[in-house]
């Protein structure tokens, strides 16, 4: 988002950068309020619901107390999770549309691990951890391989495979694993001793976790080689291959990182949430994680600014459920967002600016 | 028995055809619309909308909705081919922005509404809007195969330079090629509300229009490609239903839905292999710029 001008000094161009950092967060604020005026107008008109009242209720559940805060960094966790693991496919240029696939897949295998293996509690979270990234990672790098060794296009690929692991979940919980209680499609719970320890209820220490992948992919994206690799790609990929980069190998290892980080969100939100798997566990957040990505313009440093702005649509518009708003209301929101943050963009191009 | 089994699971058809038909024309011409699903959720609300609003004709409601993909698929055009946005992420956002704008208004603007008109049978049964759908097919066949625009519209996907310079207006081609198919996706949507369902639920259109854009795929960008596959795919879902109503399944369902994606992943890693270009538009997907 922040165009690169090779006459400006490091301060200046400091500057310049934090400035347009500036201006594209009070665009998305402006455009934010005017989407959430605009659509209260739309409900009070038509449905009679007070608009102060649907204001009042998005601000209270959402950051109007300690309990509501603590909700709402609860739906950002698997949100910054997932986001950051687009990010590096994104950034390299390879398109994993994936995320929420790789999030089922992970919540599935960490579920399965806790529930059926036995092991000893704290060996079980690692594992399942563990598994979750390289059952996401080994699931993104199919569509990695596919493209590297035969020119599949990624994102038909991912997107298919999304439809693929949520069928899988739904088989599993409907079927062999389900727990044989209640009507409602699930598994058993894991046990105490393998969940992750809450910071404060309802928020687990998953949390922390997906702090610490922003800091891992922030060094790993700007102060590596292969992160300076992947960025090269991602910015010309026949310019990076003339260069030497293995552009098959590296695209395979971007999708591997970027699915496992996704399915380590699916993981958070077994050990951290949910302690089960269920249906509906991964809650879109697949798919909001791409607008998210982008929101943050693909920058690991920014994605806890993005992911906490969709937790806030997310959880504010489900509170109005309960006045009768319908929570596609949520996609509506993310939806004009998303597309008033490309804008600029586009306008620019159109100037001959570029 | 069987003939009107086969009658009844052919009434789905214009569903899964015309949504993987309007899929065909976008993609032919060179932009992918990702949004399929969503659009085919606003076309299911628009013709509910109008339906309610514009005194309760089915002809009309349909018409009013492929209206309402022209202007949604001329707002992608707008961003992708006219602006030059990436047309994966332009894709995502409206695909966002119409299927929660679709589910917000209906709830918000619309009592609940139940479509009491249903179309007269034209002929075996089947109504006027199945044999709609096969003549759109086989118009289309002939337009891509003998026509000039025919020849613009693949030139335009598969070399849009060449097209240029042969004197072919690359953006004028493609915004075309863009709002006619989406507004087939959401005519597609709302025969779904109107006649299909008789209504509007959430979650209606239930990856139907990730199904069509996966059936384009599958066709190999063939007209009769895609007219065999979403025929395929019509009476396996058919069958899947009736199967399960039935009380007895021969695999879980949830692996019956999932076939079409997973054909489309061997389909395309298949042609990859045995070296042959799967019939994808060499230009799909990249914007075209004019020197």
């Amino acid at each position: 988002m922040v165009e690169w001008d090779p006459e400006l000094n490091p301060e200046e161009r400091q500057a310049d950068a934090s400035r347009g950092l500036m201006r594209s967060a009070l665009f998305i604020l402006a455009t934010l309020t005017v989407t959430i005026v605009v659509s209260f107008s739309i409900a009070s008109i038509f449905q009679g619901v007070g608009f102060s009242e649907m204001l009042l209720l998005f601000l209270r559940s959402t950051v109007g107390s300690t309990g509501s805060l603590l909700r709402t960094l609860t739906r950002m966790t698997p949100l910054l999770i997932s986001t950051l693991g687009l990010i590096v496919a994104f950034r390299s240029g390879v398109w994993n549309i994936g995320g929420e696939g790789q999030i089922v897949l992970g919540a599935v295998v960490s579920t399965g691990i806790c529930l059926f293996l036995g092991l000893p509690p704290p060996l079980a979270t690692l594992l399942s951890l563990v598994s979750a990234f390289v059952a996401g990672g080994t699931y993104a790098a199919v569509a990695g391989y596919l493209k590297a060794r035969w020119g599949v296009n990624e994102v038909v690929v991912t997107m298919m495979q999304n439809f693929v692991s949520l069928a899988l979940l739904q088989y599993l919980i409907d079927g062999p694993w389900n727990w044989g209680k209640g009507l409602y499609p699930r598994t058993e719970m894991i046990s105490e001793a393998t969940r992750l320890p809450y910071i404060a209820s309802p928020l687990s220490s998953a949390f922390i976790i997906a702090l610490a992948i922003v800091a891992v992919l922030h060094f790993l994206l700007n102060r590596t080689v292969v992160g300076y690799e992947m960025r090269a790609m991602g910015d010309n990929r026949e310019a990076s291959y003339a260069h030497g980069i293995d552009v098959h190998r590296l695209s395979i290892f971007s999708m591997m990182v970027s699915g496992g980080v996704c399915g380590l969100a699916g993981s958070g939100l077994v050990l951290g949430q949910f302690f089960r798997a269920q249906a509906g566990i991964s809650g879109n957040y697949g798919f909001y994680a791409i607008a998210s990505a982008f929101i943050a313009g693909n920058r690991a440093s920014l994605a806890p600014l993005s992911s906490l702005l969709i937790a806030f649509i997310y959880e504010g518009t489900l509170a109005l459920t309960a006045l009768g708003l319908p929570h596609r209301l949520c996609e509506a929101i993310v939806g004009v967002v998303f597309i008033a943050v490309l804008l600029p963009r586009g306008l620019k191009w159109l100037g001959g600016d570029r | 028995m069987v003939h009107e089994t086969v009658i009844s699971i052919l009434s789905f058809f214009p569903v899964i055809g015309l949504a993987a038909l309007g899929g065909f024309i976008g993609q032919k011409g060179g932009v992918w619309n990702l949004a399929l699903e969503g659009v085919m959720a606003f076309g299911a609300f628009s013709g509910v909308f109008a339906y309610y609003y514009l005194g309760g004709s089915l002809w009309g409601a349909l018409l009013f909705s492929f209206l309402v993909g022209v202007v949604v698929g001329s707002l992608l055009s707008l961003l992708c081919v006219r602006l030059g946005l990436d047309q994966i992420v332009v894709g995502y956002g409206l695909w966002f922005l119409t299927e929660g704008l679709a589910g917000f208004l209906y709830y918000t603007t619309l009592p609940s509404v139940r479509i009491d008109k249903t179309f007269e049978p034209l002929f075996i049964s089947l109504d006027p809007f199945f044999y709609l759908t096969l003549t759109s097919y086989i118009v289309l066949h002939i337009v891509m195969r003998r026509t000039r625009q025919g020849l613009a519209l693949r030139a335009v996907g598969e070399n849009p330079r060449a097209a240029d310079v042969a004197g072919i207006d690359v953006g004028r081609v493609r915004w075309i090629s863009t709002a006619l198919g989406s507004a087939f996706v959401s005519l597609a949507g709302a025969y779904l509300s109107l006649v299909i369902l008789q209504g509007f639920t959430y979650k209606m259109v239930a990856g139907y229009g990730w199904t069509a854009f996966a059936l384009v795929i599958f066709g190999r960008w063939t007209t009769s490609g895609v007219f065999a596959g979403s025929l395929f795919f019509t009476f396996l879902i058919g069958l899947q239903t009736r199967l399960q109503v039935a009380g007895f399944q021969l695999i879980p369902p949830e692996f019956i839905v999932v076939l079409p994606y997973i054909g489309v992943i061997l389909a395309l890693s298949l042609a990859g292999a045995v070296g042959r270009r799967a019939g994808m538009p060499s230009a799909l997907g990249v914007h075209y710029e004019r020197e």
